[in-house]
């Protein structure tokens, strides 16, 4: 299906009741033209407007299976949902209120969990080189000290 | 007739009806319906109303336009009239259609 065909069909949405006239209009003219030519056979009014009836077949199948075709029917029932939604919820405003906060609540949560691991896991480090970052600790076995911490200074004098 | 009547075959519709505007050019929906059973000498089983969705797919693929006029004893309608890939299509479906017979033919041939 082409893109043309699609807005065509999106557009068929917005004037439906054009839409409808232009195809009652169309099959009352084919039961015009066939009730004609049964009357040129020689039949009479009534009995050429029923075999001209009978001759198209069911009418309003006809009529269904084209408006299907002409209208996007995702967008119309999507618009129907969303209206029954609103009709349903207007009528039970707590449970509305109750819902929307248990959404607000759940939205916040997983925002402020995921900012949070985007945060200190997966962004790196703010400064260059942030691979070569290294502990380092000072051990004086003599004087029973272990993985102490090392003071500014001393790193000062190491780098010397 | 009555029950020996055939159905259009599924997917033949679209190519009779092609068919049919590409050969009687401009034409309304009634003209091309009885132009099919008048072709089909009557032979073949057509709901009227049937070609209907069958010219507006024709018409959203782009095969066939339409436009509003009046028939030749004055009564408003809706035209139809086949496009340059329309035409284009028109030959591909008949192309289609007989390798599908021939192969069809075959098959009958060799298994019977």
């Amino acid at each position: 299906m082409t893109t043309q065909s699609w807005l065509r069909r999106i557009a068929a949405v917005f004037r439906k009741s054009k839409v409808e006239a232009d195809l009652t209009a169309e099959i009352e003219a084919h039961l015009a033209l066939a009730t004609d030519e049964y009357l040129r056979q020689g039949m009479s009014p009534e009995e050429a407007g029923l075999a001209a009836r009978r001759s198209f077949g069911a009418a309003e199948t006809v009529k269904d299976t084209l408006r299907d075709r002409r209208s996007v029917l995702v967008v119309d029932s999507v618009l129907r949902d969303i209206r029954l939604a609103v009709r349903v919820l207007s009528r039970s405003r707590s449970y509305a209120a109750l819902a929307s906060l248990m959404l607000a609540l759940g939205i916040a949560a997983v925002t402020t969990v995921s900012a949070f691991v985007h945060e200190i896991l997966i962004r790196p480090p703010p400064f260059r080189n942030p691979q070569d970052l290294a502990l380092i600790w000072t051990s004086i076995p003599g004087q029973n000290l272990e993985q102490d911490g090392s003071a500014y200074l001393t790193i000062q004098d190491w780098k010397q | 007739m009555g029950n020996t009547k055939a159905e259009v075959p599924y997917g033949a519709l679209d190519l009779l009806i092609l068919r049919t505007v590409n050969t009687m050019g401009r034409m309304h929906g009634f003209g091309i319906a009885r132009r099919i059973e008048q072709v089909s000498q009557n032979a073949l089983q057509l709901n009227q109303g049937s070609i209907y969705p069958a010219l507006l797919r024709l018409e959203q693929n782009g095969w066939l336009k339409t436009e509003w006029g009046v028939s030749e004893n004055g009564r408003q309608a809706k035209f139809y009239s086949i496009t340059r890939a329309g035409r284009k299509r028109l030959k591909d479906e008949v192309e289609n259609w007989e390798r599908m017979t021939a192969l069809v033919a075959g098959f009958l041939r060799a298994t019977s």
